[in-house]
């Protein structure tokens, strides 16, 4: 009965990714083997491994290693250098990394936001340059069952070793989480885990005390919280995106952690920010008279109004110095986003 | 920068959860895990492996010390020469091998190599299908190669990782922490801890004793220490001369493995689980995933078409296994055989 489910499933996943890249997906996935239960032959097994090698090229040039808070992995995704990691790599928004580009090339970037809930990560390289990068699978396209590849730099960058390569299976996968038989280990975090097309459907995350059973975070949990990863956000378990697009108002401030609240680090166009001369340095250190202990409850503070409602800030003014009160109408997050909106590759 | 997941049975409540909060419409069947023989390691996949796999069972004979599973050997003649990793039966006892019938056989130790790491075992000939060496050049990232495990009752599947290379040597270790404030000016450097298996310890050398000399080289920075004792390699007998109090008293202390001593220290090696004490110094190994257990070195590492394409020499991490290549095993045998034959005269 599983093994029948199985093929269900694979076939349904030709049927998908057909839709998605119709050339790609036919040639490639045609062969019976990817949707046997298992391979049957050392001939199966020799089409995996074609199949891989065909596309393992591109996947390395654009896997890259992280140096940050300790060592980690990632994967460029845009031409312009925006990587995935996980969010454990990525660490606080704003804050500035090297990227190794696997010939050994140190390239200056910086961490953007990160979900607490999903540990899914965004860099982005600030050295501008034609960057090598790989697609994303869209969503919807990985089954359980589904054979894949893990490559990333575990233990930290190697050249003479070069990129490490792994083959296994989905075991499972829900929203945020594939489990696969790819092992894993430390310095692996944050890199790709590629379908048998090249695209990207997972980023490494975790792992278990089985040496064959290792988490990565899908990239459905990518693309949900993408537009606030983008925009320097902390998104935590306790947010569903859902609840942020109904119903929070918008102020339009990029932040990170201050001892006294949160301390501006951007300001969005013509945001209720902007408009209330709200300016990178200043640190937020109450909401409505509430203290801001973290990013986190400075979101809930905020997140209790919607737009056009009224919120009172205190502000520790950077350059004026001083506190000052301000009082700012938040505005629909919908009327500022779009315009910032970016091509996500392979959405 | 991977944290362990500890608690494994949560997974299904998150999954639940968020099915829920997404309205997803999978059904419960795809809650349900890939069946265990289904994966990259399982019975029905791994016999795919066709001819590989009976070609790696029949040529790996089972290493036992005392009656315990230690390593494996490769069969590589008629003549009932095995090749299995040196480093493995540094514990006296008694050595006996199990060929692929199950039959338990007598092991002679004719040799060991301490640069290959390799040694020379004889066992009753016939009782084993020498290998079919193969060209590991042919070997590319991504290709397909089988081992058996520990116990040779099971055989074991994955790919090249990663490129083929040198892996330099690491020097033993006394197992010693050092104070850092060591004045250059005055003789000796003061030991301040020991590492959780320290051979120096054992010796009975104590915290707050000053290592003053290293054979006959005077001591007197942390970096001439380390500079001595990296000369040597583990299990090499070092003359210290530690000076107690008022007391110079002299003490050998037999050099170990700095995986042996530091690993548990390590967070990667941690995360491992258990690997080969001699992991490092090799002029040449070929990188694969095979999540060999330590005790399964020493055997052959063979292609989808049944080639020895290497040796199984160490387990170095969660996600790394080193083989020698055939060529440099099949090099190591002549040179074992003359040593064999030294040794008998």
């Amino acid at each position: 009965m599983q093994g029948l489910l199985h093929i269900l499933l694979t076939v349904l996943l030709i049927g998908f990714s057909a839709g998605a890249d119709t050339r790609l997906a036919k040639d490639a996935l045609d062969h019976p083997v990817f949707s046997k239960p298992a391979p049957e032959s050392p001939e199966d097994l020799l089409v995996i491994q074609k199949q891989v090698r065909s596309v393992l090229k591109s996947a390395k040039e654009a896997t890259v290693c992280i140096l940050g808070n300790g060592s980690g992995s990632g994967v460029i995704v845009s031409e312009d250098g925006l990587v995935l990691t996980a969010g454990h790599v990525s660490g606080e928004p704003g804050t500035k990394v090297h990227v190794i580009m696997p010939d050994g090339t140190k390239l200056e970037a910086e961490s953007l936001g990160r979900s607490a809930a999903a540990d899914s990560g965004l860099i982005r390289i600030t050295e501008k340059d034609k960057h090598p990068f790989v697609k994303i699978a869209p969503a919807a396209t990985l089954f359980r069952g589904d054979w894949i590849f893990s490559i990333g730099h575990p233990g930290g960058f190697d050249k003479e070793r070069g990129i490490v390569l792994r083959v296994g299976r989905v075991i499972h996968r829900s929203t945020n989480t594939i489990q696969s038989d790819c092992k894993l280990i430390g310095g692996d975090s944050g890199g790709p885990l590629f379908d048998m097309l090249g695209r990207v459907v997972g980023i490494h995350s975790r792992v278990s005390k089985k040496v064959e059973q290792n988490f990565h975070v899908t990239v459905r949990a990518f693309k949900r919280d993408w537009d606030r990863m983008l925009a320097g956000e902390i998104v935590t378990i306790d947010d569903s995106y859902a609840k942020i697009q109904r119903k929070g108002g918008f102020l339009g401030v990029k932040r990170i952690p201050h001892s006294k609240g949160v301390q501006i680090t951007g300001v969005v166009k013509n945001s209720p920010a902007a408009q209330s001369k709200l300016r990178a340095g200043d640190v937020i250190s109450h909401i409505d008279g509430k203290k801001i202990e973290s990013l986190n409850s400075f979101r809930t503070l905020i997140n209790q109004h919607g737009p056009g409602e009224k919120v009172l800030l205190d502000i520790l003014k950077r350059w004026e110095g001083g506190t000052k009160q301000v009082e700012v109408v938040l505005g629909n997050r919908n009327d500022f986003l779009p315009a910032r909106k970016p091509t996500i590759p392979g959405k | 920068m991977i944290p362990q997941r500890q608690a494994q049975p949560f997974l299904p409540v998150l999954v639940i959860i968020s099915i829920t909060l997404t309205h997803s419409a999978l059904t419960q069947d795809s809650l349900d895990e890939l069946p265990s023989k289904l994966r990259l390691n399982g019975a029905q996949t791994v016999q795919a492996f066709g001819r590989g796999g009976e070609a790696a069972r029949m040529s790996t004979l089972a290493i036992l010390l005392e009656g315990e599973h230690i390593a494996l050997a490769t069969a590589i003649d008629a003549k009932g020469h095995l090749l299995t990793k040196a480093s493995e039966l540094e514990t006296k006892g008694e050595i006996s091998a199990v060929a692929p019938s199950g039959e338990k056989l007598a092991v002679t130790i004719l040799a060991s190599d301490p640069v290959t790491d390799l040694a020379l075992l004889k066992v009753i000939p016939g009782k084993a299908t020498p290998v079919d060496w193969g060209n590991p050049d042919n070997l590319v990232q991504g290709s397909w190669v089988g081992a058996m495990t520990h116990q040779a009752d099971s055989l074991m599947i994955g790919v090249i990782s990663a490129t083929r290379r040198e892996i330099k040597r690491r020097p033993g270790v006394l197992g010693v922490t050092l104070d850092p404030n060591d004045d250059p000016d005055e003789l000796g450097v003061a030991i301040d801890g020991f590492g959780p298996n320290s051979p120096a310890q054992k010796q009975g050398i104590k915290s707050g004793d000053l290592i003053i000399r290293v054979e006959t080289k005077d001591i007197r920075s942390r970096k001439e220490l380390a500079g001595q004792i990296s000369k040597f390699d583990p299990m090499d007998e070092v003359n210290l001369k530690i000076l107690r109090g008022e007391e110079g008293i002299a003490f050998t202390v037999t050099l170990n493995y700095k995986s042996n001593v530091f690993d548990m220290l390590d967070r990667n090696q941690r995360m491992s689980g258990l690997t080969s004490k001699r992991k490092a110094g090799f002029s040449d190994v070929i990188q694969h995933e095979l999540p060999l257990s330590p005790k399964a070195m020493g055997g052959p590492l063979v292609d989808l078409r049944g080639k020895t394409m290497g040796l199984n020499i160490a387990r170095a991490d969660r996600v790394t296994t080193f083989a020698l290549p055939a060529s440099v095993a099949v090099k190591a045998v002549e040179e074992l055989k003359r040593k064999a034959i030294n040794k008998a005269e």
